[in-house]
């Protein structure tokens, strides 16, 4: 519903987005150098929020770009980009080789270029249980199997020791709609426990053995807070205001703990490959200090754009986005890139040319 | 020249309106043909819906039990309600109560179903999942064979420490389930009902309540011999009316109904009606994979349960009235009330 009204919103600032371009109309550069042009994008709704910031912040280094994004949803963005009706899509999943091929079949290619990192943290809500409570991807895989029933199971006070736990019965939230959210998670979890792999599998939406689902972070907060012994998972930018226990997961590298935190999934990023494959991912990332369900968004890029004055803008902002874009990451509680990481995807950029020529970023975001 | 045009328009638009069902239909079961071609006859008893890709596979049985049950919740809970509401206000020499009672039902109707939603999610919900529930599952959950329906999930409450074993089974009452979601539709559908038999009560002729009155009959009598016999047919068109509007409640059902995949006896454990997971689901269901035509031909197998349902109460009213006329509400009221002063 929230989603829903978002995406009529986004529809309607379209709308008047044109009409506003349409009125102004061109006048892109002027002798105080390059202003930009309007963008349009369609996309993941995971890292709406951050994205919605920059481009209100760019609009301040380049005053014609003013950048309209439809939240959608990944798979959303992934067909409009192919269908070409966006200047750039967004994906929190890394396109399948199907999708690129699809992409290529209609005539162009594609970019992706990481922006911003997040993490699914299992959340919940136990009276007499603080928040930190310790799990491993095996005890997290039983307990969303159904298989573990109650909060002082030998397994989660074997992780947990010195802890009292309640004889309460856990009781699982999950994600009614279809989520990245969920996909990240299911990953993490097929990835933990081959009983998981074969009895559910991973993907946006899946068959859940137990429990009661919740439309959005909101009811699956909502879910977890109203009843105690509930257990549920979160995107860790809603979990941080949620007031919601947090559990700390432990790591298969070096078997320490480590709780959510905008550090540690920044850290997670540090094995983050490039190019950008279709199974690239940085769950239980062995990077020193690393949570391991934290996942990468991207922007999908055409490389080679049709119009000189958007290439030009797409180029600005996302050099611009990687470098002030990510001082503004933590207010909203997403992770930045790790250095080595950022310098990577920044040098992504050079792929996007326009008559061959490598698009410079404009002085103006590089000052 | 006007009753040509007038019958031409009519005519037109009468077709128009069956034309557009048909169309519905029609698209629902093309959309939805991949899904049947794959599934058949599976698709309506399977108990498994996996939108994983790769291992795909819908069966619809835990939507259409939910839809069913649900909304029959709602039936059992409001019908009885409704009429005891439209007796009331029609029977009833209530003072000064009848007028804001009234316009208090009527207001019920106009609330938007997702504020009903809202108010069962984060008001109602607590509440049965912490008082009524287990209350009901101490008390009725006791009873034999229907207990059952009051008892949720079982789980320990104590284990041995050593050799694990469960030395005291409790019932797990927590979280969305179908008895919240059958409440808040029988509030949901309460106003209606009660509207539609307010004024098949208010029809029924008052000579024959003069009569039944004349005899004797005191005033509940006349009401159970005079009115209900001559109002029942649109009594059972009301609640058609109600199972009408809880069959497709969307938003607020999917709010607290626990949108948990299970068929089992207790209402006190999570479900999941068609509208509820179609509207969770239709956003991110690609044309590629079987996933989105599985939803659409969910949607004609609700509009098919509807259509059914429709047909059926139109055979009830059929039947009632046929009761009723042939034998004439006076002989009904006299019989019964002789014997009374006999």
């Amino acid at each position: 519903m929230h989603r829903f009204a978002r995406f009529m919103g986004a529809v309607s600032l379209a709308a008047v987005i044109a009409v506003i371009g349409v009125a102004c109309g061109g006048g892109s550069s002027s002798s105080n150098g390059f202003r930009g042009v309007a963008l349009t994008g369609a996309g993941a709704t995971f890292p709406d929020p951050i994205y919605e910031k920059w481009f209100k912040t760019f609009v301040t280094v380049e005053s014609g770009a003013k950048i309209n994004y439809q939240a959608v949803g990944s798979g959303g963005g992934v067909t409009q980009y192919t269908a070409g009706t966006v200047d750039f899509g967004a994906s929190d999943a890394p396109l399948k080789d199907a999708e690129i091929q699809a992409i290529k079949a209609a005539g162009r290619d594609v970019i992706e270029v990481p922006t911003v990192l997040g993490g699914v943290v299992i959340a919940y809500n136990a009276s007499g249980l603080q928040s930190g409570l310790k799990l491993d991807g095996t005890t997290a895989a039983n307990i969303f199997l159904g298989k573990i029933k109650a909060w002082n199971d030998p397994a989660i006070a074997a992780l947990n020791s010195g802890v009292t736990l309640p004889a309460t019965p856990i009781q699982v939230v999950h994600r009614s709609d279809e989520s990245g959210t969920t996909k990240v998670f299911t990953s993490w979890l097929s990835k933990e426990s081959s009983e998981w792999q074969t009895k559910v599998g991973a993907d946006k939406a899946v068959q859940w053995p137990v429990g009661t689902g919740g439309d959005g972070n909101d009811g699956v907060a909502a879910g977890i807070s109203q009843t105690d012994g509930a257990i549920g998972y979160l995107s860790f930018d809603f979990a941080v205001n949620s007031g919601l226990g947090v559990a700390s997961i432990k790591r298969d590298s070096d078997g320490q703990f480590v709780a959510p935190s905008v550090a540690s999934i920044s850290a997670a990023g540090g094995i983050l490959k490039f190019p950008i494959t279709s199974d690239t991912n940085i769950l239980n990332s062995s990077a020193a200090g690393a949570y391991p369900i934290s996942t990468t968004t991207y922007l999908l890029i055409n490389p080679s754009p049709t119009n000189q004055d958007k290439g030009q803008t797409l180029v600005d902002f996302l050099y611009w986005a990687l470098h002030q874009g990510q001082q503004q990451v933590t207010s909203l509680n997403y992770s930045p890139l790790p250095q080595d990481i950022q310098t990577q995807a920044v040098a992504l950029l050079g792929g996007i040319k326009f008559n061959g020529q490598t698009i410079q970023p404009s002085p103006a975001v590089k000052g | 020249m006007g009753d040509r045009l007038f019958k031409g328009t009519s005519v037109f638009m009468a077709v128009g309106l069956v034309a557009l069902l048909g169309l519905l239909l029609w698209e629902l079961s093309v959309g939805g043909s991949r899904a049947f071609a794959r599934f058949g006859l599976h698709f309506l008893t399977g108990r498994n819906w996996n939108p994983v890709f790769g291992r795909e596979e819908f069966g619809a049985l835990p939507f259409i039990f939910g839809t069913l049950v649900t909304s029959a919740i709602a039936i059992v809970l409001a019908v009885p309600v409704a009429v005891g509401l439209a007796l009331l206000l029609n029977e009833v020499r209530t003072g000064w109560l009848r007028d804001p009672l009234a316009v208090f039902v009527d207001l019920l109707a106009a609330i938007p179903s997702v504020v009903y939603g809202l108010w069962g999610l984060f008001i109602m919900k607590p509440v049965f999942d912490h008082k009524v529930e287990p209350f009901l599952t101490a008390t009725i959950g006791k009873v034999p064979v229907i207990g059952a329906l009051f008892r949720g999930a079982q789980y320990c409450v104590q284990i041995d420490p050593t050799t694990g074993a469960c030395h005291k089974i409790g019932y797990n009452s927590n979280g969305g389930d179908l008895f919240t979601a059958g409440v808040i539709l029988a509030i949901m559908i309460l106003p209606i009902v009660t509207a539609v038999t307010r004024e098949v009560v208010a029809v029924v002729p008052r000579d024959l309540r003069e009569a039944s009155l004349a005899l004797g009959a005191t005033r509940y009598e006349m009401v159970r011999m005079a009115v209900l016999p001559y109002a029942r047919s649109g009594i059972v068109g009301a609640t058609m009316l109600g199972l009408g509007r809880a069959l497709g409640e969307t938003i607020a059902v999917s709010m607290v109904v626990g949108n948990g995949l299970g068929i089992s006896a207790s209402l006190f454990r999570p479900g999941y009606t068609i509208p509820a997971v179609i509207a969770s689901e239709f956003r991110e269901a690609t044309s590629v994979g079987v996933h989105r035509s599985a939803l659409l031909a969910l949607a004609l197998v609700l509009v098919v349960i509807a259509l059914i349902l429709a047909a059926l109460s139109r055979l009830l009213v059929r039947r009632t009235a046929r009761l009723v006329s042939a034998q004439p509400p006076p002989d009904s009221v006299e019989m019964p009330i002789l014997e009374l002063t006999g």
